[in-house]
């Protein structure tokens, strides 16, 4: 082998080994919770390890919809009904036992970290 | 030494294209049908799982229209038929007509879809937090009685006795979650899925590792644990009924929203009852079945029933796990 093979096997390695360390990193993310709360019942549940694009969720509300949005780090309240936009201007929660409230509303955003839920694809309630 | 080598370049790419071609997941959640519906799909095209995703939407939204009691979205859904009753053959919508069709083909009395009235008494109450009387409830269950409803499959119509309404609360989430699924189904590019819908999930193929689903269920008396762990294989179903998903309280007794035809009152035997078989839309009918059965007569249906398997929590919390379960159910510590 010349020594330009050597060369092509070392940085084929190294690029797999990036590739490796940055799966290990991906699997190490924590087990945060995202919990959303309507008129104190749960309307969803999600394991923010699992979230790999950021999503919207529209939810039904007394004076029209609120619009959630969250991704892997966290979420936050991009609309809102309310008078006052609290739960807006509240910006984004992404440590464990933050939240966002909307009162008028009704609408509770907090993050868990529960071990149960991690572990499972989905939870029948 | 050259053998070494070539082998360390294959492994290494290996590596890089497997983290190239990951698995994508997309996942959306949308209020329907009173509930949360949650479909993720997994694939390698993240466009083609997001039109496969809006397409199941659609159906689910389709199914939610044309049963849907409350409110009219369709000029032949369930609403206009119980607003039609007494007034002889009424032509409805095919989904509708299909799943009246299919579940009164089960026949098991347990499962009465003329509760309409019953229900919209409990509905009332639940409002005021107040428990309606048994007067009023005898009255109501005359509408519920055989022949409140007749179906003319041939003619596509659905006949209601003066004073019946029909309510199909114990069957269209299922029915639409399975509709879903089958709408993913014919999307190539989705490789797996799992369509959750308000206590009833359907799974579409494996997932990446090759390892089972795993599906919590819900502690009935704990919100925050689980009464164990459901490890599901490719293209099965489960569905939940329990005491604890709607309900309200009076003088600490908990007045739920699964009726027993025979009374008119909640039903008390079961406090959760977890069915699973390969349709969504079956698991949903089990469910609710089970959950209102006395315990043994549950127990002795699942165990004389091909293809369906079953968790039964009773009144006195004693936890029923099917034989085909055995391995596969997890009670949570």
């Amino acid at each position: 082998m010349r020594k330009a093979d050597y060369l092509i096997v070392v940085i084929l390695l190294i690029i797999a080994a990036l590739g490796y360390g940055f799966l290990m990193l991906k699997n190490n993310s924590s087990h945060k919770i995202l919990i959303i709360k309507h008129d104190n019942s749960v309307v969803e549940r999600i394991a923010l390890k699992n979230v790999r694009t950021e999503t919207k969720l529209a939810i039904p509300v007394q004076d029209g919809t609120i619009i959630v949005r969250y991704d892997k780090n966290g979420a936050w309240v991009e609309s809102s009904p309310c008078p006052d936009k609290i739960c807006v201007h509240q910006g984004k929660i992404t440590k464990t036992s933050e939240t966002v409230a909307c009162v008028p509303e009704k609408i509770l955003l907090t993050i868990e970290e529960p071990e149960k839920e991690a572990e499972h694809d989905a939870i029948l309630k | 030494m050259r053998r070494f080598f070539v082998s360390v370049i294959l492994i290494s790419s290996l590596l890089i294209t497997g983290c190239f071609f990951q698995q994508k997941e997309y996942s959306d959640t949308r209020f329907l049908m009173d509930t949360l519906v949650k479909i993720t799909v997994y694939g390698q095209n993240q466009k083609a799982l997001e039109t496969a995703t809006t397409e199941a939407f659609n159906v689910f939204k389709s199914v939610a229209d044309a049963t849907d009691s409350y409110e009219e979205h369709l000029p032949d859904d369930l609403y206009t038929l119980n607003k039609k009753a007494g007034e002889g053959p009424f032509k409805v919508n095919p989904t509708l007509l299909d799943l009246l069709t299919k579940t009164e083909a089960f026949h098991h009395k347990e499962i009465n879809l003329a509760l309409g009235k019953v229900i919209a008494i409990w509905q009332a109450h639940g409002q005021t937090k107040t428990v309606p009387t048994k007067a009023e409830i005898q009255a109501a269950l005359l509408s519920t009685k055989s022949g409140a409803f007749t179906i003319n499959e041939t003619d596509g119509t659905v006949t209601l006795a003066p004073q019946a309404s029909l309510d199909l609360g114990a069957v269209a989430k299922g029915y639409g979650v399975e509709a879903a699924a089958n709408a993913l189904k014919k999307h190539p590019e989705v490789e797996s899925a799992l369509v959750n819908g308000g206590g009833n999930i359907k799974v579409i193929g494996t997932k990446k590792d090759g390892k089972p689903w795993r599906i919590g269920i819900q502690n009935p008396r704990d919100n925050k644990k689980l009464l164990g762990t459901l490890s599901l294989t490719a293209n099965m179903a489960v569905a939940t009924s329990g005491d604890y998903q709607r309900y309200y309280e009076v003088d600490g007794v908990r007045y739920h929203h699964i009726i027993d035809p025979a009374t008119g009152f909640p039903a008390r035997h079961t406090i959760s009852a977890t069915a699973v078989t390969t349709s969504a839309y079956v698991a949903d009918y089990y469910s609710t079945l089970l959950f209102i059965l006395p315990t043994e007569e549950a127990i002795k249906l699942v165990e004389s029933t091909d293809d369906l398997e079953a968790v039964i929590e009773d009144a006195q919390e004693k936890i029923y796990v099917s034989p085909g379960l055995k391995d596969k159910f997890s009670l949570a510590k």
